[in-house]
């Protein structure tokens, strides 16, 4: 299952550089700095790269999670830090739901 | 809608989880001019005069229609972070733009969404509004994303994709971004 939902952040990943200036791109590893102080991408970035996730994973896995979370968003030690604990942070949300 | 309650209304603040939207007022014309002249900000946006008594006026003229709404974003303390606004309202056939959308680059991620749903509020919830048109620059892509995600797309020319809401796209975006506003049921953002 992990590997799966990696492969959808990369295509989110993907669509989002599609967007971004050259100087604004994500790299496709598990380590990359999603959101936070270090993050490449600024705020309407990260709330697309979250829409256009949300809505892979409902449709690869079928169930409705909500990945579009004030809280989640905000924190300091968010679940969107890096590509891994967003990673973790979707599969845990997939067991929750199963 | 009378003369008389729609400055009742600009009078106001819209109140979300995080952020205002307040009416913009003289004293804004700094910030709002910092804005639309950041190189970073305005590739996608009209050009602005950059004389500060004109940009007075114009927030002065903006106030005194009584078919539009120009709006600062601004967070709990009134620390600003944008702008937002409601224009060229037309109340009998229930139309309306919305756009003059510019936020400060490092705006919290909320900002975008909560200044979105405040002006649908506005306009669907309150105005009852029944339709909004927008546009956006098409290599503004971050923009178009944002908004394809939830309106209904009515043409997309060279260089422009111009857009509509209409109260079905409201409640999908209430939906995607439930998390982000207090619209459980309608108008239950509270007007300070």
């Amino acid at each position: 299952m992990r590997n799966k939902i990696i492969e959808l952040i990369y295509t989110s990943i993907d669509e989002l550089n599609e967007q971004n200036e050259a100087d604004s791109q994500l790299t496709k590893t598990e380590s990359t700095i999603i959101f936070g102080k270090d993050s490449n991408i600024d705020s309407l970035g990260l709330v697309n790269l979250i829409v256009s996730l949300e809505q892979y994973v409902n449709d690869e896995f079928n169930v409705e999670i909500s990945l579009a979370d004030e809280r989640a968003m905000s924190q300091e030690n968010s679940p969107f830090s890096t590509v891994s604990t967003l990673a973790s942070y979707i599969e845990e949300l997939l067991k929750t739901q199963s | 809608m009378t003369d008389q309650e729609i400055y009742a209304l600009k009078n106001q603040n819209l109140v979300g989880k995080n952020i205002n939207l307040r009416i913009a007022n003289p004293k804004d014309a700094a910030f709002i001019l910092e804005l639309r002249l950041n190189p970073l900000l305005n590739k996608f946006i009209g050009e602005t005069d950059p004389n500060i008594e004109n940009q007075k006026n114009w927030i002065n003229n903006s106030y005194n229609k009584t078919n539009e709404f120009h709006f600062i974003i601004e967070d709990k303390n009134g620390l600003p972070f944008g702008t937002i606004a409601l224009y060229d309202i037309d109340y009998k056939l229930g139309v309306a733009e919305w756009g003059r959308w510019v936020l400060k680059p490092g705006s919290p991620v909320y900002c975008s969404i909560e200044s979105n749903v405040l002006v649908f509020h506005l306009a669907f919830d309150i105005l009852k509004l029944k339709k909004l048109i927008g546009g956006a620059n098409n290599e503004n892509k971050k923009v178009v994303s944002f908004h394809k995600s939830y309106v209904s797309i009515s043409s997309v020319t060279d260089k422009h994709t111009w857009f509509y809401v209409e109260d079905s796209n409201y409640k999908k975006f209430l939906k995607t971004f439930k998390d982000f506003h207090l619209i459980p049921i309608k108008n239950n953002i509270k007007i300070s």
